[in-house]
């Protein structure tokens, strides 16, 4: 019950974050002098990106303590993470695919930050065929676990790509500064915010539906074992 | 004009993408809810 109307207030809150997000979107943030207002679906594919690193960097984390305290509350919170992951990573290679057809006038190019994302989303669709594919349950803790650890390995690749290789993909965050105006900073901050709240909500009750699925097996057992 | 559209197409999948995944996690929720408390129920 409490949980439940955390839950709305989230929805409510990282919904109306995002409506502010867009209306900055489009009525404060300048637009871009050379591609011009395309460019704008940027403050949508950033954020979205970083949640799917901060998704990655949550399994990597959950797994390594899964591995280490074996408890399933950690594979729980790890598979959650990447399910979340993969939906945004599929959003991100959507957006940046409708971002560059006017830009680059294709679709899609191997360039290395395109590329390493697809072998990012790749292997976390692995994890979760994976998931589907072990029946034992510690057993798939493990296997996902390792998984989940040695996958995060592409995410620092993906976010260097652009700075380690020669890319055409824009590199807007550098080490010491934002290539950016600052109404554009600001804009951006928002819509960060915005997707940070989101994620969390699609989190918590991710995992919840996990933790229900174990109760209503530790449930389903203990009835079975009153029958016998 | 053509620039719009690809702008409203990421906009609308992001939208729709992210709302249809929240929707189906809660919809998943509350079967496990009424498949916790016909469980609990039966004890």
């Amino acid at each position: 019950m409490k949980d439940d109307l955390t839950d709305r207030i989230l929805v409510v809150l990282s919904s109306v974050l995002m409506l502010t997000a867009v209306y900055m979107i489009f009525f404060y943030a300048p637009t871009e002098r050379v591609m011009g207002i395309v460019q704008k679906i940027f403050y949508f594919h950033l954020p979205l990106a970083f949640m799917a690193f901060l998704s990655y960097f949550v399994a990597f984390v959950s797994g390594v303590l899964y591995l280490v305290k074996k408890d399933i509350k950690w594979d729980i919170i790890g598979s959650a993470s990447v399910e979340i992951g993969v939906v945004f990573t599929t959003l991100v290679l959507i957006t940046g695919s409708l971002w560059a057809r006017p830009i680059w006038n294709t679709w899609w190019t191997w360039d290395p930050r395109l590329t390493s994302s697809l072998i990012l989303w790749l292997i976390y669709v692995a994890y979760i065929i994976l998931r589907m594919s072990v029946e034992q349950a510690e057993r798939r803790a493990t296997f996902c676990a390792v998984m989940a650890i040695v996958g995060f390995i592409d995410v620092p690749i993906v976010f260097l790509s652009a700075r380690l290789w020669r890319t055409i993909h824009p590199v807007v965050i550098k080490s010491k500064s934002i290539d950016m105006e600052p109404a554009m900073i600001s804009v951006l901050a928002i819509s960060m915010a915005a997707f940070l709240l989101f994620w969390i909500t699609l989190i918590r009750i991710r995992s919840r539906v996990d933790f229900m699925e174990l109760r209503i097996r530790n449930l389903e057992k203990i009835k079975r074992g009153g029958m016998e | 004009m053509k620039n719009l559209t690809y702008l409203a197409a990421a906009y609308g999948i992001v939208w729709a993408g992210l709302f249809s995944y929240l929707w189906y996690i809660l919809s998943k929720q509350n079967v496990l809810v009424g498949r916790i408390k016909a469980l609990e129920g039966d004890d």
